[in-house]
């Protein structure tokens, strides 16, 4: 048995602006490409459930049926909410890749470093 | 740039009858307004050749997170009143369905041998059985206040059939509880040795208390004795399963007063406060049961209780004819051969309580403040 993921999956949120942000996409579009970028396999409950959620604070907006699928697009605010969230990432990335570069010389054990 | 063409195929495959029904799921303002696209990302995925089947866990999932949450739902009103009077129903119908089940844990049998050891477990299954019934009576109580505002609601529905209806359905759970009384009633003056036709009773006034002096019994009944004891089973349990959908039924259907759905939130929230209770004792006494029958080997006990038994179906299988080793007395649950689903029902009902306690509580809150402004 595999050990338990120490991360938790990313934000379905977060997965869902980020596609939005290529373009206007329908549920089964977006559910391949959130698979393609992030590996991480959504269930129509799961995007339609995030879809409301993210319509309902006017963060993205139907657009006119395509044949029989609605496609959706990010708004004004869903931009901002993203650009906002991605600073946030951003911030503790950037923190992060600093420290690991700075103090893996001296931290990264050696050979031996453990009980000898 | 519109990526609107990452389906397999523009032609629609048809959406399996799992994948429609899960749709179902979903709270009639979600289908109207995501149905359509659910059924379209179900169609898609089938196109692609990928399971629908894998998925249904999801869009279960997603249903109840959908009426639980109410994301999405439209800002009016009537919807908002509509989710108060689901979360009410949420909490107190299934509690309401198993209460017979609660009573019957309560009623236990107790089986002695007659030396009066009581050991540990049956001890405390023997607490956990009182805690039980006084949950139930309180749970009845709490019921009974729910119902009798449904009652008073009568006067709204109007005149007519309308009117008939909804005060037939409030008086179902009366006529089920009547009849399953007047039976074991009768039950009660049929014995294996006729019936009791008549009798006589006499004052004492040295034992201040009455006494039988003389009975007039019929040829003997037993068949018909089984029989009437079987009906009161199945019109205690099952006409109160039954009165318990058509009371739900019809106060779904009541009319939207506001005192109606205020006092409904409060019944929900005793009922759920009640279920938790019963759940915790059930669990008490149910595994207290369990731990005594480690000790004592009572395989009657067990084949005779998958189901509380109808009395044929008990003395058939020889369920009254357990044996214990000298000096125990011996607690038995009908209910003990399946504590476990006995247990998870419980636990759902309980949960199923707890959660439409909130959802009510949340959504009369919206309501109020929609038709505020």
């Amino acid at each position: 048995m595999s050990p338990p993921r120490l991360f938790p999956k990313p934000d379905p949120v977060l997965l869902v602006l980020t596609s939005l942000a290529g373009g206007p996409k329908h549920g089964y579009a977006l559910m391949k490409d959130i698979e393609a970028f992030s590996q991480v396999t959504m269930g129509p409950g799961t995007v339609f459930g995030c879809l409301a959620r993210l319509e309902e604070r006017g963060l993205v907006r139907a657009l006119e049926n395509d044949d029989r699928r609605r496609p959706y697009e990010l708004t004004a605010a869903g931009l901002a909410a993203l650009n906002e969230q991605l600073d946030e990432l951003a911030r503790v990335t950037s923190t992060s890749t600093a420290r690991l570069r700075g103090a893996a010389p001296s931290t990264i054990p050696t050979d031996g470093a453990f009980g000898a | 740039m519109r990526e609107l063409r990452d389906s397999p195929d523009d032609e629609p495959v048809a959406v399996p009858v799992l994948g429609r029904a899960a749709v179902a799921l979903y709270p009639a303002w979600w289908r109207q307004r995501y149905g359509e696209d659910q059924s379209a990302f179900l169609s898609d995925l089938k196109g692609e050749g990928r399971s629908v089947l894998r998925v249904l866990p999801n869009l279960v999932a997603g249903a109840a997170r959908a009426r639980l949450s109410g994301t999405g739902a439209p800002p009016t009103p009537a919807v908002w009143w509509s989710r108060t009077r689901a979360g009410v129903t949420l909490s107190t119908l299934p509690v309401m369905l198993l209460l017979p089940l609660m009573v019957l844990a309560g009623s236990r049998g107790v089986f002695s041998n007659g030396a009066g050891h009581i050991g540990v477990a049956a001890r405390v299954a023997q607490h956990a059985g009182q805690a039980i019934f006084l949950a139930s009576l309180l749970t009845l109580l709490v019921l009974t206040w729910g119902w009798r505002i449904l009652v008073s609601e009568a006067e709204h529905v109007p005149r007519g059939t309308a009117r008939l209806r909804y005060e037939a359905a409030m008086a179902s759970p009366v006529a089920a509880l009547g009849t399953a009384l007047g039976l074991s009633a009768i039950a009660s003056r049929v014995r294996a040795g006729g019936v009791l036709l008549s009798s006589s009773w006499a004052w004492s006034p040295t034992t201040h208390r009455y006494y039988g002096v003389s009975a007039v019994w019929t040829r003997g009944h037993p068949l018909l004795v089984a029989s009437l004891h079987d009906a009161a089973w199945v019109f205690a349990i099952g006409g109160w399963v039954v009165a318990a959908a058509l009371v739900g039924r019809a106060a779904r259907r009541a009319p939207s007063t506001y005192r109606l759905v205020r006092s409904g939130v409060r019944v929900a929230r005793a009922t759920a406060v009640c279920a938790g209770a019963l759940a915790v004792t059930f669990t008490v006494y149910e595994l207290a049961i369990i731990l005594q029958r480690w000790h004592l080997v009572h395989a009657a006990n067990a084949a005779c209780s998958p189901i509380p038994p109808p009395p044929v179906l008990r003395t058939a299988l020889g369920c009254n004819a357990l044996s214990a080793p000298a000096g125990h007395v011996v607690l038995t649950s009908p209910l003990s051969a399946s504590a476990g689903l006995w247990i998870a029902l419980v636990a759902l009902c309980a949960v199923f309580s707890v959660l439409g306690t909130p959802l009510a509580g949340r959504s009369m809150r919206a309501a109020e403040a929609l038709e505020a402004t």
